[in-house]
């Protein structure tokens, strides 16, 4: 008889849904892990070494640990984002046994970058002994290999060991930083915080072998990927540089930056206030953009699970839309509850940093940047969203506006005078959310139109 | 898709030229072999006047593939078209398209998918149609697959036709069951310049006769052998690799699953869009215009024109027959032939028990299985040991296949015990012989052996009909003709007569010479069909014997 039949069956059986259930493992790790730390630490040391009423000598042990964490971030960014996606697949492809080599791999170019920069910078820019000037060159290899390990550590999801590493280490830091720099000053100071953050460093590589170790020796399979995903590689550098170009800029334009010690620049007026508004309100924020992040994280996983699982139209919408609720609920407590300890602390700046003897200039710096921190973490909670989509342009795109409107506004702000200071990282911060606000409400919206419009007619 | 234009003549340059008939083919000749094909094969070799083009669709090309028949050089070219065939990159690329045509574009898909009637979608559908030969308005696959306006749709129809049913499925099978009607359309700018269109199914074929018919303007024929649309229905209804829910059994009360039923619905679409653009709408034989009526064709479009033969070649082995009878002696075995495949639907196994009973009344009957085994080989096993536990060995013999023209000396009647069949040709040749013949009342038998109309039924008949699947009844009815050998020899002139007044290939090779030559009949004031005031249960009005022209 005549006709073709079919041969679909054929076509139907070759389909997968591959794409759609990927879930990346980075969501979680640029929304908190390393710049908290990062800022916690800054705004601890600086105010114990405040607190202790160590002399100039300590300055430069300060500021040449911002410049180690300032430098270590931006310019492992591209290289956080990178490693975690390749994780993330390798755990998709069952093909565990290649993380840790590429572990491997990521600290030995870590460390290399590391040591040329920092040798060429701390040896051949800062006055002071070869002990110091080393010893900040070894901080920053291991500050460097801390922000690659945590990229691993969230993904052995080993969260008890993870805290206890972070406790013991931090602990550990503090601890040696405080004796070194009670008995050799700065000198003294600086081998205990690199102590510290080696000693760090190893507890975490500890956790990750246990996790992933393999015998084999590293392997650089993952640099691929830097040309196979250009867009969060760029993301990675963008986010960094954004948290932080207002910094430098204070450091080198403001008429109150100064060299403290050769290349070693620093703002303290603007600095300090800085580093305190982050300490004030950045833990808990990013505890709570945990908390969002992990209940939008079960939505999403649940509507994918529903799509496979051959759900009705209704319920797949349904799904969505509770991913949505729970996204604005999530967004409503945060604005709620920290918006109100961000109006607490900017209304009662004052007489908290008079009584840590900070001046009127720096209160109002301070009370512009508690703004600018709080708009920074609802910035993160929409970039892990935006994440989850695998909206990866419209990330960087908002990353982007943050990092030109604080750059082009702090400028501004210093061309004018004292009271824009930290104008350009609040409205940077702003216009970034709004963005991300509005991509994240589009993206989602049509969630269920790109999960399957997304699908290739041919596998 | 392809199109390779090879012409099969020597003339360079000959597809170039209009031919007198575009034939659209759907998985059958020149590559694939059957009736259908032979069908083809016998038209375009005895019109040697008629001028061809061929137009060949099959699912994905196949380098193997070898071509079973050789056209004849009136074959000026041959298009081929392949549906399930991957698309090309420039398809599954959305065209960057905005403003009124893509607005005008979604509208009528829109209209066209819902339309509340079956009339009302077609009017819909060639509104969509010829929007996208406007220069500019039409879309690539990849539009149909991204642009927001094809997903408003796909979920509206969703929550209209299936919103109970597994979306992914869905989706998947919304995609799938467009490929390749898009695929087909996309072929509309390939078929060849005709002054007559004629395909042989409805399905994809009279999708692309009907498009090709309107664009130039030319008269369409369909002609079935099959019923495209209720093949299509069964092979869905069977399908595992459409998503039915789980636990759902074909019942009568719920049906089939929704997408089964969209499946369904493309095929019955596509069926009625034929119907309603062909201005001749050809069946093998009567018992199929009542299933084309079913599916959507107008009753006064329908003819019916059987398969042909030349009984003239046969004069031979009816004389050789006749003189083999005559001289035949009251112990010479009786034979009974079947001639076909060994396969279930041609039930062998109620021959076989039939042949029991008759050989425990007639022991001098012998059965001869003339025909290829190796088809379905644990058929032929099993059939094989059957005659075996029965005893029959000396009087069920598989003879597998044999020349027919000659093997028909040797018999004394022809047995068909199938469970379905269109117009067997061996019917026809049997009668040509002279050999009547006892067949299963299904397809064109009934027609063939007890005639179509009065003046046919006049010629008496030809054999006997028996039920399917009744070794009892199959086995009366042989015994009844064996026992009555004047009464054999009667009806053996009858299916001779019958054969050269209804079913002569000149004649019917007359009919289609003129549907291609003089298009009279899809004039708007060609008289109506044969059928046009037809209730499908009273007898046909008699249609004259055609001279060849």
């Amino acid at each position: 008889m005549a006709g073709i039949g079919f041969r679909l069956i054929h076509l139907l059986e070759k389909q997968s849904y591959a794409g759609a259930l990927q879930a990346y493992g980075y969501a979680a790790l640029i929304g908190s892990g390393p710049w908290v730390l990062s800022m916690v630490t800054l705004g601890l040391l600086g105010a114990a070494l405040r607190a202790s009423g160590s002399g100039d000598g300590l300055d430069t042990f300060f500021v040449a640990v911002t410049y180690v964490f300032a430098f270590s971030l931006v310019a492992t960014g591209p290289l956080q984002l990178i490693l975690s996606r390749y994780a993330a697949d390798r755990v998709f492809a069952r093909e565990e046994h290649k993380i840790f080599p590429a572990y491997l791999a990521a600290l030995a170019l870590t460390f290399g970058v590391a040591a040329v920069a920092g040798g060429v910078f701390f040896l051949g820019g800062v006055e002071g002994s070869p002990v110091f000037r080393f010893a900040a060159t070894g901080l920053l290899m291991a500050v460097s290999a801390i922000w690659i390990s945590t990229v691993f550590i969230s993904a052995a999801k080993d969260y008890n060991s993870v805290l206890r590493c972070f406790g013991l280490g931090y602990a550990l830091s503090f601890g040696t930083t405080w004796g070194g720099g009670s008995l050799a000053g700065m000198d003294g100071a600086m081998v205990g915080f690199t102590v510290g953050q080696l000693g760090l460093a190893l507890l975490l590589f500890r956790v990750i072998f246990a996790e992933f170790g393999t015998r084999s020796g590293p392997s650089f399979a993952f640099l691929d990927y830097f040309r196979r995903h250009k867009v969060l590689a760029a993301t990675g550098l963008i986010y960094n540089l954004g948290i932080w170009i207002d910094k430098p800029l204070h450091w080198w334009f403001s008429p109150h930056g100064y060299a403290v010690n050769g290349w070693l620049w620093a703002s303290p007026l603007y600095d300090e206030a800085v580093y305190l508004s982050f300490l004030s309100v950045a833990p808990g924020m990013a505890v709570f953009l945990l908390s969002v992040e992990t209940t939008f994280a079960l939505h999403y996983e649940r509507f994918f699970r529903q799509v496979v699982e051959k759900a009705k139209l209704a319920d797949l919408r349904a799904s969505k839309q509770a991913m949505i609720d729970a996204l604005r609920d999530g967004m409503a407590r945060m604005l709620k509850f920290q918006g109100g300890v961000t109006l607490l602390l900017v209304l009662g700046a004052e007489p908290l940093l008079e009584s840590l003897d900070l001046g009127a200039v720096q209160t109002l710096v301070f009370q512009i940047t508690l703004v600018g921190v709080f708009l920074l973490v609802v910035l993160l909670a929409l970039l892990t969203v935006l994440f989850y989509l695998d909206r990866l342009r419209e990330a960087l795109w908002a990353c982007g506006l943050f990092a030109i409107v604080n750059g082009v506004g702090t400028v501004a702000g210093l061309l004018v005078d004292e009271r824009w200071y930290g104008m350009g990282f609040t409205v940077g911060a702003a216009l970034a959310v709004v963005y991300a606000a509005r991509q994240a409400n589009r993206w989602l919206d049509r969630l269920d139109y790109e999960t399957f419009t997304a699908q290739p007619l041919y596998a | 898709m392809s199109g390779d234009q090879h012409a099969p003549s020597t003339a360079p340059g000959a597809a170039a030229q209009v031919a007198d008939v575009c034939l659209i083919l759907e998985g059958t000749y020149p590559y694939v072999q059957g009736g259908v094909s032979s069908w083809v094969h016998q038209i375009v070799t005895e019109l040697s006047e008629v001028t061809f083009a061929l137009f060949f669709l099959g699912s994905t090309r196949d380098q193997t593939t070898k071509r079973r028949y050789e056209p004849p050089a009136n074959v000026i070219s041959l298009t081929e078209v392949y549906l399930f065939e991957k698309l090309p990159e420039a398809q599954l690329k959305p065209r960057d398209w905005l403003g009124t045509k893509r607005k005008h574009f979604y509208a009528r898909l829109r209209a066209f998918y819902e339309a509340p009637t079956e009339p009302a979608r077609t009017e819909a559908w060639w509104a969509l149609l010829d929007g996208l030969d406007e220069p500019g308005a039409e879309p690539t696959f990849g539009n149909l697959l991204q642009d927001h306006e094809a997903w408003e749709l796909l979920t509206d129809l969703n929550q209209r036709w299936a919103p109970e049913e597994s979306f992914i499925d869905f989706f998947w099978a919304v995609r799938f069951l467009h490929l390749p009607v898009w695929t087909a359309l996309q072929a509309r700018h390939q078929i060849p310049r005709a002054r007559v269109y004629h395909s042989v199914s409805t399905g994809y074929a009279g999708l692309l006769g009907a498009v090709a018919s309107r664009r130039w303007k030319a008269p369409y024929l369909i002609t079935e052998h099959g019923i495209y649309t209720k093949e299509r229905i069964a092979e869905i209804s069977q399908a595992t690799w459409i998503h039915d829910p789980p636990g759902r059994y074909f019942d009568v009360a719920r049906g089939l699953g929704p997408l089964k039923r969209m499946w369904i619905g493309l095929f019955v679409f596509l069926g009625v869009l034929t119907y309603a653009a062909a201005q001749r709408i050809v069946s093998l034989f009567e018992g199929n215009t009542g299933l084309q009526i079913e599916f959507g064709a107008e009753a006064r479009r329908l003819e019916v024109v059987p398969n042909g033969i030349d009984p003239v070649k046969f004069n031979a082995t009816r004389d050789k027959r006749r003189a083999r009878i005559e001289a035949a002696g009251a112990d010479d075995p009786i034979v009974i032939g079947f001639i076909g495949r060994v396969v279930p639907i041609k039930d062998v196994k109620t021959l076989i028990r039939a042949a029991r009973s008759v050989v425990a009344r007639e022991p001098r009957v012998r059965f001869d299985i003339i025909g290829p085994t190796e088809e379905d080989p644990d058929y032929f096993a099993e059939c094989s040991q059957m005659v075996e536990l029965m005893g029959l060995s000396d009087h069920v013999i598989f003879r597998g296949p044999q020349n027919v023209r000659e093997v028909l000396a040797e018999l004394d009647l022809c047995l068909m015990t199938s469970i379905s069949e269109g117009l067997p040709l061996v019917i026809l040749e049997g009668f040509s012989a002279g050999v009547p013949c006892v067949a299963t009342d299904v397809g064109a038998c009934r027609e063939l052996i007890y005639g179509r109309t009065a003046e046919d039924k006049a010629l008496g008949r030809a054999g006997l009909l028996t039920k399917i699947c009744s070794p009892l009844d199959t086995a009366d009815a042989l015994l009844q003709l064996i026992g009555d050998r004047k009464g054999l020899i009667r009806m053996g002139e009858a299916g001779r007569a019958r054969v050269e007044r209804y079913y002569r290939q000149d004649d019917i090779m007359g009919i289609y010479r003129r549907y291609y030559l003089d298009a009279s009949w899809a004039r708007p004031d060609a008289p109506p069909g044969p059928y046009a005031k037809q209730a499908m249960t009273a007898p046909p009005a008699p249609r004259a014997p055609t001279p060849s022209s």
